[in-house]
């Protein structure tokens, strides 16, 4: 060992020293982590139900939206007003907490039947998102239906309502939802109409 | 990242190929400083060799530079080349007392000249050879370096594997701990063996320059030498 050996392990041991000195500030000890496994629900799928079951416009497709919350049964029997069909559904579905409460039935038109469920989920799941339901948790009952339309590129546009729930707030909220959302996926390319027409129910229901 | 904390916590075979690569740069940091006041030396002392050399045009004059003939690989190139001139200078003189080998004393002196080529050649290996020292250590470093660093690599990640067929979870907790250990030395490894490579080459390409300039030196030379010794034939 000469003295250029000398230098280096002290050049070395410089080099060391910097990079302990300048990982001090990572030397505090590294909180234990606890680890979570979480798996996701799967949502909710939509349900297609053919045309001639309830509206006198063929080509329209009709979306409703159902709270996914269970209903007290006082409240099954104030909604009484909608068809049958709706209120079994709704005593018999029951959606976990923490997902869209939005439970779509769709109505399809011109016998074509749109029929891409992951298309209705997005779709669901985006205006879901931005709607901020003003009685959520109150004992109240409202419905409100909003009527769009979808072009091919998902844009969405010609949003009215459709349905006034009688609450001039929850009605605002609905639209705001959707006006907001303004544009979804571009719809299937299977899908052979230029657009899609879209009658979503705003429900409200604990 | 704190380099310490990750040799520690690291498996065995980690820790002993992280030793060893860290030997490997003090090593290989020590040859480079070495080689580096060495190529300083003896560039200094040739360029001052060459300076006085260019001044003196005479064999004798060459003979009187002393200590200068031997402190550098020039001089002692030159060194060598009177010796061995002197040596030749006495045959040949002994030969030209023979009147009836004058006729023959041309191709004689020739053959003759080739021995102080010869030797100035022996010269410059020996010194080639002393300036090339310890560039094979560093060309070793150079090469297997990476390899250890790869070793510890693989290791970690066999150990990782084997942590998950035991714990039967390929959970990022139990994977992450052996991935780290076995990239670590692999950045260790590349932290010595690029600094020898660079190192290596800057000293290969010295060496290599200095070859060049010896083999011009010694064609200056041995022509001038040879041409004294055909003057004593006429």
């Amino acid at each position: 060992m000469n003295r250029f050996h000398i230098f280096s392990i002290l050049l070395h041991t410089l080099v060391f020293a910097a990079i302990f000195i300048s990982g001090r500030a990572h030397l505090k000890p590294i909180p234990k982590l606890e680890v979570y496994k979480v798996s996701l629900a799967p949502l909710p799928q939509p349900q297609i139900i053919q045309p001639e079951e309830v509206t006198e416009e063929p080509e329209e497709v009709t979306e409703e939206k159902k709270p996914e919350e269970k209903a007290p049964p006082e409240k099954e029997e104030k909604k009484a007003q909608p068809p049958e069909k709706k209120v079994e559904k709704k005593t018999e579905e029951v959606v976990k907490k923490g997902l869209p409460d939005i439970k779509p039935k769709i109505y399809t038109g011109s016998g074509r039947g749109f029929t891409y469920s992951y298309y209705l989920n997005i779709l669901l799941s985006k205006i879901g998102n931005n709607w901020h339901n003003p009685f959520r948790g109150k004992d109240i009952v409202l419905r409100s239906i909003v009527y769009f339309e979808v072009d091919k590129n998902g844009h969405i546009y010609s949003v009215r309502l459709e349905e006034d729930s009688g609450n001039a707030l929850y009605n605002e909220t609905a639209m705001r939802a959707v006006v907001i959302t303004k544009r979804l996926p571009p719809l299937p390319d299977e899908f052979a109409d230029d657009y899609l027409k879209v009658h979503l129910e705003f429900l409200t229901a604990q | 990242m704190n380099i310490f904390r990750i040799f520690l916590e690291s498996s065995t075979a980690a820790q002993i190929i992280m030793i060893v690569l860290v030997i490997f740069s003090i090593w290989s940091w020590a040859i480079f400083f070495s080689k580096l006041f060495n190529f300083a030396g003896v560039n200094r002392r040739t360029k001052k060799f060459l300076s006085n050399y260019r001044f003196r045009k005479e064999i004798k004059e060459w003979d009187s530079m002393g200590f200068q003939l031997g402190d550098n690989p020039c001089g002692r190139i030159l060194a060598s080349g009177l010796e061995e001139y002197k040596k030749l200078k006495v045959k040949v003189s002994a030969r030209l007392m023979q009147q009836e080998a004058r006729q023959k004393e041309r191709g004689f002196i020739n053959e003759l000249a080739d021995n102080m080529r010869l030797a100035m050649e022996r010269t410059k290996i020996s010194e080639i050879t002393q300036l090339e020292w310890s560039l094979p250590t560093l060309s070793t470093f150079v090469s297997v370096s990476p390899f250890l660093g790869l070793l510890g690599t693989v290791w970690g990640i066999m150990e990782a594997f084997l942590e998950i067929r035991a714990r039967g979870s390929a959970h990022i907790t139990i994977v992450a701990p052996g991935i780290s250990d076995a990239l670590i030395t692999t950045v260790y490894g590349l932290l010595v063996a690029i600094p020898a490579l660079i190192f290596y080459n800057i000293f290969r390409s010295r060496v290599n320059n200095y070859s060049s300039e010896i083999d011009k030196f010694i064609s200056e030379i041995y022509a001038y030498l040879r041409k004294e010794l055909m003057t004593l034939a006429q």
